[in-house]
């Protein structure tokens, strides 16, 4: 019974392995096409980004800032939340806000977005 | 093979995530053995499956390593299927298709190189304890376990211990600046508390690996969910009360990962600090099914 479960458990494990690695390669896809990248990820690297400053990590926050900035550019507008603002707003809210402690707007990849 | 059977997918394409700022990773603190290592592959090519395949052959030995550890306390397919459990586990999956987590394969690498020539040579594993810091400042851990590993199995005295431990003081001196240096303006034992609680719940995906993330979102380790997953690990202990062999694989999850409770990182913890605890997981999930761990809760009892 033992032996049965043990073997169960590893052909899941390849098998779960096999597909987020597959995901992965997804991954590599997004970040090649970066200015169709999807909304969510732009909002996760701000996050990360805002969370590096909270904690003193200026070289961390700054990467993240910066590519979230690059990856927000050319791209539909996502759907929100009714009361949520536009996504152009809050990406501009929230590089402004890194920016009284880090001059991200002065970077050419933020510069449109702190100055619009 | 199948464990490249299993990777390949993840060899070829473009840098993701941290691995484009990679040299930036590596070249922070005094990680000079990963420096040397994407040095050389560097030199070598600077395409992103250059980085990939040294760390899929890093995790290749790594697996070889679990074996060999693995065959000392279990059967020998026992050890086969703690290796193929290590290698082919979807928890380890970040550490090795992200050529920036070099430094945590390299870690696990020295450190299991160390509890295996802590047989043969107590310099040599001291030495590669010390390659284990070089490679990442966690591997610290390598200290701490080597003793833990030869005392459970009744190799080496409680003094032995104890004067190894006194040897290791002043690596951990030298790691201290990078526990010091990243403060959060909590509490140190609300920095534990919640550091313990995020590597709970990263190693209960070793049980159920779903949800796996390259982003973890901790925001939900309220007081109250800390309080929850404190009380995860005082039942495994529970457990380990009657079935001693669990409390040994939980406290050398524990041991390999104590750096990382005093290590406040902006993101949180993330999955490829796991790695090396998902050593002692593999060689527990390997030890109850073989049925070997009454004979290990024997073994311990008698210590």
């Amino acid at each position: 019974m033992r032996a049965l479960i043990g073997a169960v458990a590893l052909a899941s494990c390849a098998v779960i392995s096999a597909a987020r690695l597959e995901d992965w390669r997804s991954d590599q896809a997004l970040f090649a096409a970066a200015t169709e990248v999807t909304p969510l990820f732009p909002a996760a690297a701000l996050q990360r980004g805002a969370v590096a400053l909270r904690y003193g990590q200026w070289w961390d926050a700054y990467a993240w800032t910066i590519r979230a900035a690059i990856f927000s550019e050319p791209r539909p507008e996502p759907p929100r939340y009714p009361g949520q603002p536009d996504w152009h707003t809050r990406v501009r809210g929230q590089l402004i806000w890194i920016d009284a402690a880090l001059p991200v707007c002065d970077l050419p990849a933020a510069r449109g977005w702190c100055s619009s | 093979m199948a464990t490249v059977a299993i990777y390949a997918h993840s060899l070829s394409g473009e840098s993701v995530y941290e691995d484009l700022r990679q040299p930036m990773t590596i070249a922070f603190g005094s990680r000079w053995i990963s420096r040397v290592v994407v040095w050389l592959t560097q030199a070598v090519s600077m395409a992103p499956i250059a980085g990939r395949s040294v760390s899929l052959a890093l995790h290749l030995v790594n697996g070889v390593l679990v074996w060999r550890l693995a065959s000392a306390v279990l059967p020998e397919l026992a050890g086969v299927f703690a290796c193929a459990l290590f290698l082919w586990h979807p928890l380890n999956t970040e550490a090795v298709a992200y050529a920036a987590n070099q430094p945590e394969l390299l870690v696990a690498l020295f450190t299991l190189s160390a509890l295996l020539l802590a047989d043969r040579s107590r310099v040599l594993a001291w030495l590669a304890c010390g390659c284990a810091v070089l490679a990442k400042e966690p591997g610290i851990a390598a200290f701490l376990l080597v003793p833990a590993w030869m005392a459970v199995r009744g190799r080496w005295s409680a003094r032995a211990c104890v004067v190894w431990i006194a040897l290791s003081t002043l690596p951990a001196l030298a790691c201290w600046p990078m526990v010091a240096g990243h403060g959060n303006g909590l509490p140190v034992l609300h920095t534990v508390a919640l550091n313990l609680s995020a590597i709970g719940w990263l190693l209960t995906k070793f049980v159920v690996p779903v949800g796996l993330t390259v982003l973890p979102d901790w925001w939900w380790l309220t007081p109250p969910a800390i309080g929850l997953c404190l009380a995860g690990w005082m039942f495994v202990y529970a457990i380990g009360a009657g079935i001693p062999a669990v409390s040994v694989v939980a406290s050398f999850v524990l041991l390999s990962v104590l750096p990382r409770l005093l290590w406040v990182l902006p993101g949180g913890l993330r999955e490829h600090h796991a790695y090396l605890a998902t050593v002692a997981l593999s060689v527990g999930a390997a030890g109850w099914l073989s049925s070997t761990h009454r004979s290990a809760d024997a073994s311990i009892r008698s210590l």
